[in-house]
């Protein structure tokens, strides 16, 4: 009689498969999970083991990573995007990476309670967060609750921190009087900017800021341009007070705008700051010069930048038109 | 796998209402990408990576097959809601083959619906001077494909159950798996039961729920690891199987009293 | 019944839930190759269940359903397999002829007489050939009652279970159905019926089990074979015969008989026994009013075996 063919019968081998591989997981996470998601491949520091209060400010950015030991989302970023060779290698060369485990043990512990600090001032709630930060501690970026399999993600994450480096340290060494450091920083950012972000304008205030109190130059024209066709930007709130606005009335008001030939457009509180800005060298008690005052204009799309130390960095070409 | 059933997956797609909501999706989506990007000016690079990873995510792959292969592969209803499936198991039709076949199917639908989309917005692009920007790597194929495959399992095996079991069932795992650690996070730990933390044993539990609800692969972390990482892998593999496995079993064992 | 029963069925139980419904209990069936074979009983008696479980459909709690030595879930018995259902539920998106493709091609039907035998089928149901261009939600009842026959004849097969097969049709379909079912007989087909309509089950079938509470109660049969005694019943005209005259014919023929005042029943193993003792007693110069064979009335049994077993509850 010929081997009977049930309808109804489930093929041994899927079963098979399932239960194999069922238990391979198993042993995988279990072996895993006794690892206690030690992390391969990035060099981490302990917190309490690294100086993290008086770093040099040309030392590099630190790559904080708040994770919690037993949480599933936090193996799985351990062993997936975490191992990724191009973000090990970035992290090593060109970051301080600095891992902060939530412990129970180390609860009561100064461990602990410096882990909490750290937490509490980059407002971590939740894990895995990833916190890049200036080496003075100042923030530039945080990414909460990331969990993903794909490295790709956390590349850009850590290239934009990258990218962004410039202005923030510049920002930075502004705040702390240190200018020529600062007019550096912008103008390394400026040279790789020019995305057409606000940034960028402040940016290259910053760095015209940062030349002037150094007493440098006596003249630096900062040219922003911007297209009007972007709506975006004028419902934007932030764009209604740009900091460039600020910047140039507090200047204004301190007498140290030279020459300004600044245009705005079609929404009367809304300027981006076209023109040419040139302040009194020496000190921040200059003279104005030549302000000028064109008519208002529309302006086919350009590109932002940044002219510093009187060389005009031209991305594109400038094409004014006007209504 | 069954020729028939695997060819009428497709057609069960080319209905009418199915038809326009595929379009309507396909249409949406990359417009709404594509919309802000025109505002930028041309000679601004934009960074489209992020934007072809969504289309091969997991999370497209599962919208795709919920939304739209759902019904392809698991609406075996008549207009006077009489179960169909019936008719089926009557012919000389391995319940298993049945199965493998609406996988099939549906996983091949998913990547063409995927497929159109990303065809579609790279239209669009070309349309807005961005075409040079765009590029699809072999790992987003790959990622695409695999969780197409992955996807359409878990669909195979929620329909697989008799009515609305299946859905029902997968609701609340999901909400196990998801939600529920979250709510635990907000109610006190008051219970501890001989020093071992009821909310975080019960989380764990939920974690551990969460991983057999849906395993995404990402091809990337095995071609540019620093180790060789299995877990991902094998999960997703197992998941896989043990989808089509569950409902190998359910249909198997199914009974049909077709009198209603 | 013969050893080799081509459909046994042997203490058959299905039961449902916690309580223990039994919509089958202890079933015995035989059922041979090429016999038209019936089921009748009330409403809720097991009969759908019965035949789910013929069919695979339904799993048994207890007991064997075997199809030809092999099991119901045989690929081999599936492939000889066809179906109509009770209630036509069929994809309802789909057009006629392609729905009779996808069975075409479910019942591993060679692809090239695709066409042909969707169109053949149509035509033996009395589908119009553009009946196959619409979808099937537009149909009539009765016509995806057609719909459904034509889609067990295209997967040409050689059991065939039937529920209800006239439901929802028009006299024109109920004869088609019965034509259907006797050519079905002759070409050798096994066929299984579950029908209300008595009348069309008297016509077609060679045996009939009437089932109530999920017991077979009484099988009869319809269609005996050559072999077994048939009875022959004649109505006297007047004047009525004498006993001695009929006798001395029944003697002469070699049968039996009962003998009544208005009427005689005679036993004979062949229906030409019957034409010689007609014509003997027309000789003799008896009067006939009527002669006609016995025949099992199944209104009657239906009647009796509900009456019976509602008095008698314990024989269920």
């Amino acid at each position: 009689m010929d081997k009977a063919r049930l309808t109804t019968s489930t093929p041994v081998w899927l079963i098979l498969l399932a239960t194999v591989c069922l238990g391979l997981r198993t042993i995988v996470w279990a072996i895993e999970s006794s690892q206690r998601g030690e992390v391969t491949g990035i060099k981490w520091n302990e917190p309490s083991k690294i100086d993290l209060v008086g770093r040099d400010y040309q030392s590099k950015l630190i790559l904080y990573y708040f994770t919690s030991e037993g949480l599933e989302s936090c193996k799985t970023m351990n062993n997936t995007s975490l191992l990724n060779k191009d973000i090990v290698k970035l992290v090593n060369e060109e970051f301080l990476p600095v891992k902060i485990e939530n412990k129970q043990s180390e609860e009561n512990t100064d461990t602990g309670k410096l882990k909490k600090e750290l937490q509490q001032k980059f407002v971590v709630f939740t894990f895995p967060t990833l916190v890049v930060s200036l080496p003075s501690g100042k923030e530039i970026e945080t990414r909460n609750a990331y969990a993903g399999v794909s490295a790709k993600p956390l590349l850009r994450f850590l290239e934009h921190c990258q990218r962004r480096e410039g202005y923030s340290r510049g920002l930075d060494y502004l705040a702390h009087a240190k200018y020529a450091e600062a007019a550096r920083s912008f103008e390394s950012w400026l040279s790789t900017a020019g995305d057409g972000t606000k940034d960028t304008i402040d940016g290259a205030l910053y760095c015209a800021l940062s030349y002037d109190m150094l007493g440098d130059n006596n003249k630096v024209r900062v040219i922003l341009d911007k297209t009007l066709q972007n709506k975006r930007y004028s419902k934007d709130r932030k764009w209604t007070e740009p900091l460039a606005e600020l910047l140039l009335g507090k200047l204004d008001g301190e007498g140290l705008i030279k020459e300004c030939d600044r245009q705005g457009y079609r929404e009367p509180r809304v300027y981006y700051f076209i023109g040419m800005l040139e302040l009194k060298h020496g000190n921040v008690a200059g003279a104005i010069e030549n302000l000028r005052l064109t008519e208002k204009g529309t302006y086919t799309s350009s590109e932002i930048y940044g002219l510093a130390d009187g060389q005009i960095n031209v991305i594109n070409q400038v094409n004014v038109g006007k209504n | 796998m069954n020729k028939a059933v695997f060819l009428y997956t497709f057609l069960r797609l080319a209905q009418p209402a199915t038809i326009i909501k595929l379009v309507l999706f396909v249409l949406a989506i990359p417009t709404a990408l594509v919309y802000p990007l025109q505002q930028a000016s041309p000679g601004v690079s934009i960074d489209l990576e992020p934007l072809v990873t969504f289309f091969a995510s997991p999370v497209m792959t599962m919208v795709v097959s919920f939304m739209f292969v759902s019904s392809s592969i698991g609406n075996t209803k008549s207009l006077d809601d009489g179960e169909y499936l019936a008719l089926l198991f009557s012919r000389p039709l391995f319940r298993s083959t049945y199965v493998f076949s609406k996988w099939l199917a549906g996983s091949l639908l998913v990547c063409g619906v995927i497929a159109l989309q990303l065809l579609y917005f790279i239209i669009l692009l070309n349309m807005i001077g961005r075409g040079a920007q765009f590029s699809i790597g072999l790992t987003e194929v790959a990622n695409l494909i695999l969780n197409a495959f992955g996807a359409a399992a878990l669909v195979v095996m929620i329909h697989a159950f008799p009515a609305k079991t299946g859905v029902i069932l997968f609701a609340a795992l999901f909400y196990l798996s998801f939600a529920a650690p979250l709510m635990l996070d907000i109610i006190p730990n008051y219970i501890s039961l001989g020093g071992i933390d009821f909310r975080d044993t019960v989380k764990a539990g939920c974690n551990i729920l969460r991983g057999f609800m849906y395993s995404p692969i990402d091809v990337d972390v095995y071609l540019n690891s620093i180790k060789v990482v299995w877990l991902p892998a094998i999960s997703f593999i197992s998941n896989t199987a043990l989808y089509l496995c569950i409902a190998v079993i359910v249909m198997d064992n199914r009974e049909f009293f077709y009198s209603n | 019944m013969t050893e080799a029963a081509f459909i046994r069925v042997e203490n058959l139980t299905k039961t449902y839930g916690f309580r223990k419904f039994h919509a089958l209990n202890d079933v015995n069936l035989q059922i041979s190759k090429g016999e038209v074979f019936g089921l009748i009983g009330p409403n809720g008696a097991g009969k759908t269940t019965l035949m789910g479980c013929l069919l695979g459909l339904l799993k048994p709690s207890f007991g064997t359903v075997l199809i030809n030595d092999k099991s119901v879930h045989d690929m081999a018995v599936k492939e000889i397999t066809g179906f109509l259902p009770e209630r036509p539920h069929f994809d309802a998106w789909m057009i006629v002829e392609n729905f009779l493709h996808y069975h075409h091609m479910l019942a591993k039907q060679p692809e090239s007489t695709a066409k042909e035998d969707v169109a053949q089928a149509l035509a033996e149901v009395g589908l119009a050939p553009e009946v196959g261009k619409r979808l099937v939600r537009k149909l009539s009842r009765g016509m995806l009652q057609r719909l459904g026959l034509a889609q067990l004849i295209v997967g040409k097969p050689e059991i065939c279970f039937l529920d209800e097969p006239t439901s929802g049709m028009d006299p024109l379909g109920m004869a088609l159905v019965r034509d259907l079912l006797l050519r079905w007989k002759k070409d050798g087909k096994t066929v299984i019926i579950n029908s209300h309509h008595l009348d069309q089950v008297e016509k077609v079938c060679d045996r009939v089990a009437f089932i109530q509470g999920g017991k077979i109660c009484s099988l009869e049969e319809l269609r005996p074979a050559q072999q077994t005694r048939q009875v022959f019943v004649i109505h006297w005209g007047q004047p009525f015969p004498a006993d001695e005259i009929i006798n001395s014919i029944v003697q002469n023929n070699s049968i039996e008989c009962e003998l009544m005042p208005e009427q005689g029943r005679f036993f004979m193993s062949s229906r030409n026994q019957g034409t010689k003792l007609l014509h003997d007693l027309v000789m003799a110069g008896v009067s006939i009013e009527e002669a006609v064979y016995e025949r099992k009335d199944l209104v009657e049994l239906f009647r009796n075996e509900s009456v019976r077993n509602r008095e008698n509850p314990k024989d269920k």
